[in-house]
């Protein structure tokens, strides 16, 4: 690819990262359509090194995050058994579904969480003895003074959601951190700031299982890959430190906007129109 | 070092690793070293986060918490699994 081009899409990859980085998010859904829109890359090619691009927006995200004690590691790990049984499965069936249909249920969902959690107030369920596996505390940049606390709720359904996530984002090729995030928050009471960085950090495992594969295929165009990964890590680190400033309330609510607009795209996609 | 602080800093170094490779990679992607570097970059940073999954196992192990430690080890053995199955198939 030209130099001049490369540039441009380091460029975008950085402004997919800081989104990534702040929302939880991984860039597929601003990467493919810019690599097969703008760079004319075919689905496989442009879905390669999408991969790459989110393992780099993930580990650049996650390691600010893990290092503040953000991301909740145990509960990333046990949700992504979950999600990759799911991913397994949604491979599997993902011949025998129409690809709109999927993403019209799919956007169906983004504008239900993007009005949940627009109209919803953070709910947090501490556990005072704190006895219980499922009980964690972390803390706040943005509110340094104190530990937050939190229970996680409804564990076995939001492994099960976590199931049903996978194979949609396997069927779909997005989708990871936007269904994850609302879905920890909205139905496991876990904070906000913990659901994004729990899913950032989740989202670089489930990449690497695609990724490695579409490596060894020799499916990954390298300078392309490249320009996206640098991009999207510099991105991430941007939006992490962006991210510690922000109160949790302002994020839940510009969250919103982002599903809204993801579940815009996905109608855009699913009518063929990008 | 506790669980974060090891996670953290695997993460941290495959990161900067892939990335420096990568960044050399695209700089001298005119001459034949170029593709190679790329290539070695590209495979460190895929592999990054699933080397944060084993380095959190072991703390894990280490820290003797067999609740999450099968977790752990779990999440492992259905990746390892999910991979096979695309391969086979």
């Amino acid at each position: 690819m030209e130099p001049i081009m490369l540039m441009v899409l380091l460029l975008i990859a950085i402004g997919a990262g800081i989104i990534g980085a702040l929302f939880g998010l991984g860039g597929g859904i601003v990467f493919v359509p810019v690599l097969t829109i703008l760079f004319g890359l075919d689905a496989t090619a442009a879905a390669a090194a999408s991969l790459v691009g989110i393992v780099a927006t993930s580990t650049g995200s996650a390691t600010g995050y893990v290092k503040k004690g953000l991301t909740n590691i145990r509960l990333g790990m046990l949700m992504e058994i979950t999600t990759t049984i799911g991913a397994i499965i949604g491979a599997a069936v993902a011949v025998y579904l129409e690809n709109w249909v999927l993403m019209i249920i799919f956007s169906a969902v983004m504008f239900y969480s993007g009005f949940k959690m627009a109209a919803s107030p953070e709910k947090i369920i501490e556990d005072n003895d704190g006895s219980s596996d499922f009980t964690f505390e972390f803390k706040d940049p943005a509110d340094p003074g104190r530990n937050q606390r939190y229970s996680i709720q409804n564990m076995k359904g939001g492994m099960a959601l976590c199931t049903v996530a996978g194979a949609v984002s396997s069927m779909t090729g997005v989708g990871g951190g936007s269904i994850k995030v609302p879905l920890m928050n909205l139905y496991m009471h876990v904070p906000i700031k913990a659901a994004s960085a729990t899913s950032s950090y989740m989202i670089g495992i489930t990449a690497f299982s695609g990724a490695i594969v579409y490596f060894f295929e020799g499916a990954i165009i390298l300078d392309v890959a490249a320009a996206v990964s640098v991009g999207a890590y510099f991105g991430a680190v941007i939006g992490t430190r962006v991210s510690s400033k922000v109160n949790s309330k302002v994020l839940k609510r510009y969250m919103s906007v982002v599903f809204f607009a993801i579940g815009i795209l996905m109608i855009l996609q699913a009518g063929g129109v990008i | 070092m506790s669980l974060n602080d090891e996670t953290s800093w695997i993460l941290r170094a495959g990161t900067t690793v892939g990335l420096v490779l990568l960044t050399i990679g695209l700089l001298t992607s005119t001459l034949d070293i170029g593709n190679t570097i790329l290539y070695a970059g590209t495979l460190v940073l895929i592999c990054t986060p699933m080397a944060g999954v084993l380095v959190s196992t072991k703390c894990l192990l280490v820290e003797k918490d067999r609740f999450w430690s099968k977790i752990a080890l779990l999440l492992i053995l259905v990746v390892a699994a999910g991979l096979a199955i695309t391969v086979l198939t």
